[in-house]
């Protein structure tokens, strides 16, 4: 008996597959019933999220007039290269500006982002941003470059108040006036933080926490915004709201996204471009709307 | 009841040193997940130069300030050259290096200045005050006392009300996630081992008056006594930590 959600791996060794999601049974069978059941790949890939149209945030990330120092407003383009961190087969030469990377488990997408923003050393390849390599420059200045990364799990420092939080994200800057508008403009677009300013980071719930991780990134004015899973934990509505929001940053402000989901449904709803990883290496990447159904996709979650 | 009222009040002051004195371990302590046991050494180096100070300018003040000055250049030199290079994974290693570090500063205390007692004068008188006729505090107790509040108050602020404090409280607790924000972690654990040693020096220069004097071991007790009250008081809770630091006196 093996307890296995590498699907590959049970799909090549076993006769009999019991598939599990929450405690329940949800199929059982030979490997080829189990793969044709539509329930296990709602499990593994997601349900479909309701497309919220964000009616009661229409109002526009109120930055955005003098953020447009891009040419077009646009962010700055992004290229995934093989190399960068992981042993990508496939040239990502993007055009817009919301990209997903999808992946199972262990497929290297944290690994990633973990690279570019220089957590990680590159064994081989370039990072490049905004031309300038980014490899040898030490994390602590990445910021000052604009670009931002929410880490896995939101990095909410939970001994420090909403307020620190946010002030920290702000501190490096030497405009201070304006870094002191960007979080009064976080605590405008967030209506629950403003409510609990003073109250520590362990205290909020996990919306409130990813709202802050959120908004902390966004003092900083970032161009590129690394979001590492945001939807982990999250109730569906909630992602809905974060995702309807993350579109809407990027539709007024220009700025680009990197986005890292297991959650394939809700990454696909927000982003333009998706990034398929498995097993460390990028194997497509292509516009959203034709990942959707694709088979690659299916395959790195399911391995079938 | 006299007696009782004197060692409650002789108390107090000898427990605001220790309490400071942990207070600086604990600075370290949740700084770098480390506790410093070269501290005391450390300290007693920093006493040396300010009475050092004192001797070559005749000035009490003039050498505290000397001493706290050179606490906080020992912590960062400490820091920079010495402990930053030491591997964390085994907690062990740091307890090796900072004894090692110990041994290395009393052997070069003693050499440089030898292992005997040097008289060290107090700024104030040591004698005990008789209030209503009941001898209470001596005006060093008072001083000492104050400046140890002063300290506290003011790392206090430090750490609450300034950037710097900000980013040095979020380093402790979260590094990885500071240095995205655009923290430089590393500075703030140097400036972290610069106040401590700094306040370890203050530590040194109130009580070192109050026993034999100057000699390259004249920590080696309050280390040990300051280190108790640390944890018992818990080494991350200040408040704990002071009035554990009031009972161990």
């Amino acid at each position: 008996m093996l307890v296995e959600h590498h699907m590959d791996l049970v799909m090549s060794v076993c006769h009999d597959v019991v598939v599990l999601d929450f405690g329940k049974v949800i199929a059982a069978g030979t490997p080829e019933q189990v793969r044709d059941n539509p329930l296990v790949t709602e499990a593994y890939l997601g349900a479909d999220v309701p497309a919220e149209r964000p009616a009661r945030r229409r109002a526009r990330w109120p930055g955005h007039e003098r953020r447009r120092r891009h040419p077009a407003g646009r962010g700055p383009q992004l290229r995934l290269r093989p190399g960068a961190g992981t042993a990508g087969r496939h040239a990502h030469r993007p055009r817009r500006d919301r990209h997903a990377v999808l992946g199972a488990n262990g497929a290297g997408k944290t690994t990633l982002l973990r690279t570019l923003s220089g957590l990680l050393r590159p064994t081989g390849g370039r990072v490049l941003f905004d031309g300038a390599d980014l490899r040898g420059v030490r994390v602590e200045r990445l910021v000052r470059r604009g670009l931002a990364h929410v880490p896995e799990g939101r990095g909410v420092v939970a001994e420090l108040t909403v307020d620190e939080n946010l002030r920290l994200g702000g501190l490096w800057r030497r405009d201070r006036a304006d870094a002191r508008r960007a979080q009064d403009e976080v605590y405008q677009l967030f209506e629950p933080l403003a409510r609990r300013r003073r109250h520590a980071g362990h205290q909020l719930s996990g919306g409130e926490r990813q709202m802050l991780a959120l908004g902390r990134a966004l003092v900083a004015r970032p161009r590129l915004l690394l979001l590492d899973e945001p939807s982990l934990g999250l109730a569906p509505r909630v992602t809905a709201q974060i995702m309807a929001l993350l579109r809407q940053l990027c539709d007024s402000d220009g700025l680009t996204v990197l986005l890292v989901e297991q959650n394939v449904r809700s990454a696909l709803s927000v982003a333009d471009q998706g990034v398929v990883m498995s097993l460390g290496r990028v194997v497509m990447a292509t516009p959203a709307v034709q990942l959707r159904d694709d088979a690659t996709l299916r395959h790195a979650y399911l391995g079938f | 009841m006299d007696r009782f009222l004197f060692l409650t009040f002789d108390g107090l002051s000898t427990g605001a040193v220790y309490a400071a004195f942990a207070l600086a371990l604990v600075l370290i302590w949740r700084a770098a997940r480390l506790v410093n046991f070269a501290q005391g050494a450390m300290a007693v180096a920093t006493a040396y130069v300010g009475y050092a100070v004192v001797s070559a300018t005749g000035s009490y003040w003039l050498g505290f300030g000397a001493a706290v000055l050179a606490g906080l250049a020992l912590g960062a030199l400490v820091e920079r050259v010495l402990m930053r290079f030491v591997g964390h994974a085994n907690p062990l290693n740091d307890v090796i290096v900072a004894l090692g570090l110990v041994l290395l500063i009393q052997a070069v205390l003693g050499i440089v200045f030898g292992n005997e007692y040097r008289p060290a004068a107090a700024p104030f008188d040591t004698d005990a005050l008789s209030v209503g006729g009941i001898s209470a505090m001596s005006p060093y107790d008072l001083w000492v006392l104050g400046a140890v509040l002063a300290v506290v108050v003011l790392l206090g602020l430090l750490f609450t009300r300034t950037p710097i404090g900000l980013r040095m409280r979020a380093s402790a607790f979260a590094p990885e996630v500071s240095r995205l924000l655009g923290v430089n972690v590393g500075r703030m654990l140097t400036v972290g081992w610069a106040l401590a040693a700094a306040v370890g020096a203050l530590a040194g220069m109130l009580v070192i008056p109050t026993g034999l004097g100057l000699h390259p071991h004249a920590m080696d007790l309050v280390f040990v006594i300051a280190f108790t009250a640390a944890v018992v008081g818990g080494l991350d809770s200040p408040a704990a930590r002071w009035s554990a630091a009031c009972w161990s006196a």
